[in-house]
């Protein structure tokens, strides 16, 4: 309870430096100030649109959030979550484009499936690597991943491209696959219960289910657990491989529930969920106000942009910063507001 | 004669607190206080954790001192790290050698004072000429060109006496130099501290071991849980004395060992040959079988394969070939969790990595061999709250210093970490105990409850494999005695026929002696 | 017909080392200090910005070039600083780094110039350097007709060669990396060496960013980025090289070939350019994998 109650307080001093920071910025780069400062800070919760926009983009984020944070929770540093969103969302949006016809009972589940299975697969490989040569995990996955996006960005230019599109893009798929809306006119769909339901489900694998001390003690010790009895290439095996799935789900719930086609651009869904994992420290739950976090950040600096002279890429500075900030561990404990949790 | 007015070197009231990981703060030295006088041999003593490697390190400039001051050769002496200290004429010899393996020993030697020429630029063939002719007039007989890892750990300990001489060292200090060596290299290295003597030399030297003492120093200061207790001229006091000094109240480490009739075999390892990390064949051709009711203690200096051999009995390592029998079943291919439920457990030697999980709280630490069974888990879902019951009788009954079992075993200190693996490995349906230096860190109270333990074990009809570098713990203890020599067994004596002595060991240990095919039948 | 072909591959190869072989052999300094950078990408990335960035302003491009050095350097030094006393992760740390890059380069080309890809068409650019002789010679003809950077960063692997195994600085810096306990004992100061091994990371990775952006006067920024993967590319070189600099120059210039080859293929096959930009780091894996299937080493020294 005490670090779950830590991680949150280092949360909130990384959202006050966050919007210091991003105050300061506005200061020097606007002509007009306090109005985009207003726009900025109140403008994703002004109406329901933006409101609407600004959870429907934490949705992906919340879901690759958590697969960092269960990968890096057993000590394996995937840095190919961007790479098995797209791969994984790659191969969804071309079966769900070959399965138009079928019902959406069937095609969502089993291309939310597929996307899964292959961004896990796809992830497994930098622990096969690991386990059977001991390459770095860090290095296989972020090599892999660079592989991976020029190869998807050759479909959507190629043979699985949408002509009419003037970019990298696929061809729509069936729009009846949709999820609903649950906030109209906004983005918001019903891939939130998808998201916050993977959330609960992650806490408890996490918390209370015998593989998540498993992937804990693999993560805090991996010598000692495989001396104490634990299957430590197993347990890195699956923890990649749900990293990985999740990183393919969040890409196409992403489809499913905002964009109907896959795009060529870079998202950074995947590389977001990076940060948002450790500043969640790794936990389940509070994966899902990092994630908030970081797309209000987005969608302040958009509403800006559009209301005010906001340069929209103030987003990503911000968004680094925290992490930055948070990454000094000391820094917290030097100004007396976070204690390790230390006794003798 | 002004040396004897002034001491060469005193210390006054040097404090010293570490942060542990964590942050957990612990006391090292309270006020510790040592004296030396020019040209002696000076016993530091005190049990393990006493404080003794601290004091030191802090006067060779390794670390730094909280408080107090140090007077060397009359000046006050202010060292910020060890190359200051060297430069002053103290050297310091780490318990732990601190030699880079694959350099030369003419590398090592110069090692932070490296001779360029006008470029800056090293003449590797120059040193080792100059290091050659530096061994030549110490008569010391040893190839400066060769890498380090050919050498013997006496002769790696050889190369850093040499390295403290060479930089000029006149006050050497020696940190429990003889823990890892022979009987007979122990000797040697004595003469070799005579000689210096000689030579007006003041040497330091760190043991816990009084027989040493008795032998080699002039004079000697006690240290107790951080706290100079005790100090003068060794003739002065009697043994007894010192051991009361050390321990504070006497305790006997001597204990009962009845000879039992042996059992059935429990577990048998077939020419076993395993490799270390660098493809060196580390282990060749073992085996042996372990009985019901039987300590067997393998002997032999360290890096002779007595690693390497354990990892495999446990599943850490794989051997290149052969076969571990338990009850006949073969256990070659298992993962340590396989092995665990055939009745093997194992008290590894590395606590800090191996033997425990640092960041985890101990009720996670105690738990690792058995959470996935019932009733600590039911159907994959844990059973948090039985967890901790089990950890907090655990901590009662092994009496381990913690104020809750959610605190991070990072926080305790090195001899309660050694009782939560003791009290996990030893918490199991076991039949057979794999124990590395059971003992190590442990304060002597301790050390007998954990020696009545094992035997209690062995007299309920387990079989217990016994590793340890105290030659005391091996005699005492064991009933049979396995010596290592290159990998190969060379001894196999019954310490129930006749009591084995020490020097009968050394000798097997250093490869003088080896028996011959029937005799290691037993 | 093949002798142009050829020249121009081994032109294009030793063109694409260069920035590889740079922060390879930065990143291999740190690595000895026991502090391993993975911000590669991102001091290549500000190099490259501040360098084009300042040549414009002032039309010098060795200010340029300092500029960039600097940045990178500046970079570094808070990744080492914020380690150093906060106690925090190095690894997170440098992914902050990166990140923080990426975001500043790119903020600062939209606030600045209104775009976060940017073409300085009338910036001085970097000239290439014909060497005399060699120029006519046909197949070491592409040794010719490079960037001042490109011969420096052969120079600097040479150098490197020499200071780590000739100089007693390499000696104290081979120490750290083997065992930080025998240096302590002996009075080498890790900080010490850390701190100037972000220095060594600073200044190389500046030179790799600047020599990505000064020739072309033109920067991209983005998520993708001028540095485009070379910063983790000269991680897997490191992990080839491991602690020998001629060694890391041997594995670069194997990087700029499949570089080269990528390029090479494009000419002469029908592929698609696209799936080629996968070639050089599913290379470096495979390389990877048979280096660590032949030798039993760790393929870092880093525990991540």
């Amino acid at each position: 309870m005490t670090t779950f109650l830590s991680s949150l307080k280092r949360l909130f001093i990384a959202i006050l430096f966050a919007l210091i920071l991003a105050v300061v910025i506005i200061i020097i780069t606007s002509s007009e100030p306090s109005e985009a400062i207003k726009v900025f800070f109140l403008g994703p919760f002004s109406n329901k649109y933006f409101l609407g926009n600004m959870v429907s983009y934490a949705i992906p984020l919340i879901i690759s959030g958590l697969g960092a944070s269960i990968a890096f929770s057993a000590d394996m540093w995937n840095m190919g979550l961007e790479g098995q969103l797209y791969i994984g969302s790659l191969c969804g949006t071309y079966l769900a484009y070959q399965m138009s016809s079928c019902p959406k009972t069937i095609v969502v589940p089993i291309v939310l499936m597929v996307s899964f299975f292959i961004g896990g697969g796809s992830a497994a490989i930098s622990s096969y690597l690991k386990n059977r040569w001991k390459i770095n995990v860090f290095l296989s996955s972020l090599l892999i991943a660079n592989a991976l996006f020029p190869f998807v960005t050759f479909f959507l230019e190629g043979p699985f491209s949408d002509p009419k599109a003037g970019m990298a893009a696929s061809p729509y798929f069936n729009r009846n696959f949709m999820f609903s809306k649950i906030l109209p006119p906004s983005e918001l769909h019903s891939g939130l219960l998808i998201s916050l339901g993977l959330v609960i489900l992650f806490y408890f694998i996490m918390k209370r289910r015998v593989l998540g001390y498993e992937i804990k003690m693999t993560g805090e010790n991996a010598l000692f657990a495989y001396y104490g009895g634990v299957p430590t290439a197993r347990i890195e095996m699956i923890a990649m491989f749900l990293s990985g799935g999740l990183a393919g789900l969040a890409g196409m719930i992403n489809i499913f529930g905002s964009t109907g086609r896959m795009l060529g651009y870079m998202t950074n869904f995947g590389w977001n969920g990076i940060p948002i994992a450790i500043i969640a420290r790794y936990d389940p739950i509070i994966v899902v106000p990092a994630a908030l976090l970081f797309s209000f950040v987005q969608k302040g600096a958009e509403a800006g942009a559009l209301f005010a002279d906001i340069t929209p890429e103030i987003a990503q500075l911000i968004q680094a910063t925290i992490f930055y900030i948070i990454t000094a561990e000391g820094l917290f404990e030097a100004i007396g507001i976070w204690k390790r949790k230390s006794s003798a | 004669m002004g040396n004897n007015v002034k001491s060469y070197l005193e210390m006054r009231e040097i404090t010293k607190t570490y942060r542990t990981y964590d942050h957990a703060v612990v006391v090292a030295l309270k006020g510790a206080n040592l004296r030396v006088r020019k040209g002696t041999v000076h016993a530091v003593l005190g049990e393990n954790g006493a404080g003794k490697t601290t004091l030191m390190e802090i006067l060779a400039g390794v670390l730094k001192k909280d408080s107090g001051t140090i007077y060397f050769k009359g000046q006050k002496l202010e060292v910020e790290n060890a190359s200051q200290a060297f430069a002053q004429g103290i050297g310091m010899v780490h318990q732990r050698l601190s030699l880079i393996e694959d350099f030369t020993v003419a590398e090592n030697i110069v090692l932070g004072i490296e001779p360029t020429n006008r470029l800056g630029i090293i003449n590797l063939e120059q040193i080792e000429k100059k290091v050659s002719k530096f061994f030549q007039e110490s008569g010391f007989a040893l190839e400066a060109s060769g890498i380090v890892n050919t050498l013997s750990i006496g002769q790696r300990q050889k190369v850093e006496i040499m390295r403290a001489l060479y930089r000029g060292a006149d006050l050497l200090i020696l940190d429990e130099p003889t823990s890892a060596l022979t009987e007979q290299e122990v000797q040697d290295l004595f003469r070799l501290i005579n000689v210096f003597k000689k030579q007006g030399k003041t040497i330091i030297f760190i043991t816990h071991k009084i027989e040493e003492v008795l032998d080699i120093a002039d004079e000697l200061t006690v240290l107790r849980k951080g706290r100079t207790i005790g100090e003068g001229q060794i003739k002065d006091f009697s043994k007894k004395e010192i051991i009361q000094m050390i321990m504070g109240e006497p305790i006997s480490l001597r204990i009962e060992r009845i000879p039992l009739r042996k059992g059935k075999i429990l577990l048998s390892v077939r020419d076993l040959s395993v490799s270390s990390n660098g493809n060196l064949e580390r282990v060749k051709n073992i085996s042996f079988d372990l009985k019901e009711g039987e300590i067997t203690a393998i002997a032999g200096v360290s890096g002779n394969g007595q690693k390497e051999l354990v990892e495999a009995i446990f599943g850490l390592r794989l051997p290149a070939t052969g076969k571990i029998l338990v009850n006949s079943k073969d256990i070659t291919n298992l993962l340590p969790r396989g092995r665990r439920e055939m009745g093997i457990s194992y008290i590894p030697e590395d606590r800090m990595n191996l033997g425990s999980s640092l960041k985890s709280s101990l009720m996670e630490n105690v738990i690792v061999d058995k959470y996935y069974k019932p009733p600590f888990s039911e159907r994959g879902w844990r059973q948090i709250d039985l967890c901790k019951k089990y950890a907090e009788k655990l901590v009662s009954n092994y009496n381990i210093k913690i104020p809750d079992v959610d605190c991070c075993v990072g926080t305790l200190s090195g001899g309660n970490i050694q009782r939560v693996i003791i009290a996990r490995e030893l918490t199991t349906d076991f039949t057979i105990l794999i124990a590395q230096e059971p003992t190590m860190g442990l304060d002597l109270g301790s050390i007998k409850y954990v020696y009545n333990l094992l035997l209690e074990m062995r007299n309920e009809g387990k079989t217990i494999l016994l590793l340890t570098s105290d030659m005391d713990e091996i005699i005492n203890l064991s009933d049979r005695i396995l010596v290592m020599y290159r990998g190969e067994i060379v001894a196999n004596l019954d310490n129930n026929l006749k009591p084995i002595t020490k020097e009968e060991i050394g000798e097997y240990m250093l490869g003088i002696k080896r028996q011959n095919h029937i005799e290691l039948l037993g | 017909m093949i002798i142009p072909l050829i020249d121009s591959v081994i032109y294009t190869m030793l063109a694409a080392t260069t920035p590889v072989v740079l922060a390879a052999l930065g990143v291999m300094f740190t690595n000895f200090s026991g502090m391993f950078n993975i911000a590669l990408e991102g001091m290549m990335l500000v190099s490259a910005f501040f360098s084009v960035f300042v040549v414009d302003i002032t039309s010098n491009l060795w200010l340029g070039m300092i500029a960039g050095i600097g940045a990178a350097t500046i970079l570094g030094l808070s990744i080492f600083f914020i380690c150093h006393y906060f106690h925090a992760e190095i690894f997170i740390v440098g992914m902050g780094a990166n990140l923080i890059a990426t975001g500043l380069t790119t903020f600062m080309a939209v606030q600045l110039k209104g775009s976060s890809s940017l073409i300085f068409e009338n910036v001085p650019k970097l000239r290439r350097i014909a060497i005399p002789i060699i120029e006519n010679i046909p197949i070491l003809r592409g040794l010719s007709g490079h960037y001042v950077i490109d011969y420096l960063a052969i120079a600097i692997s040479v150098i490197c060669y020499i200071l780590v195994f000739y100089t007693p600085y390499g000696y104290h810096l081979r120490t750290i990396g083997k065992d930080e306990w025998v240096a302590k004992t002996l009075g080498i100061s890790i900080t010490k060496h850390q701190f100037i091994s972000y220095l060594w990371c600073g200044f190389l990775c500046g030179l790799g960013g600047a020599v990505l952006s000064l020739p072309v006067g033109v920067f991209l920024g983005g998520p993708v980025g001028m540095a485009n993967g070379r910063g983790w590319l000269a991680i897997a070189v490191l992990c080839l090289g491991q602690e020998n600099p001629l060694n890391i120059l041997a594995a670069a210039l194997f990087i700029g070939a499949t570089s080269a080859l990528s390029d090479l293929l494009q000419v002469t096959t029908s592929l698609s350019p696209r799936l080629l930009m996968a070639l050089p780091f599913a290379a470096a894996l495979i390389a990877i994998v048979f280096y660590m299937a032949k030798e039993h080493k760790t393929s870092l020294g880093i525990k991540i």
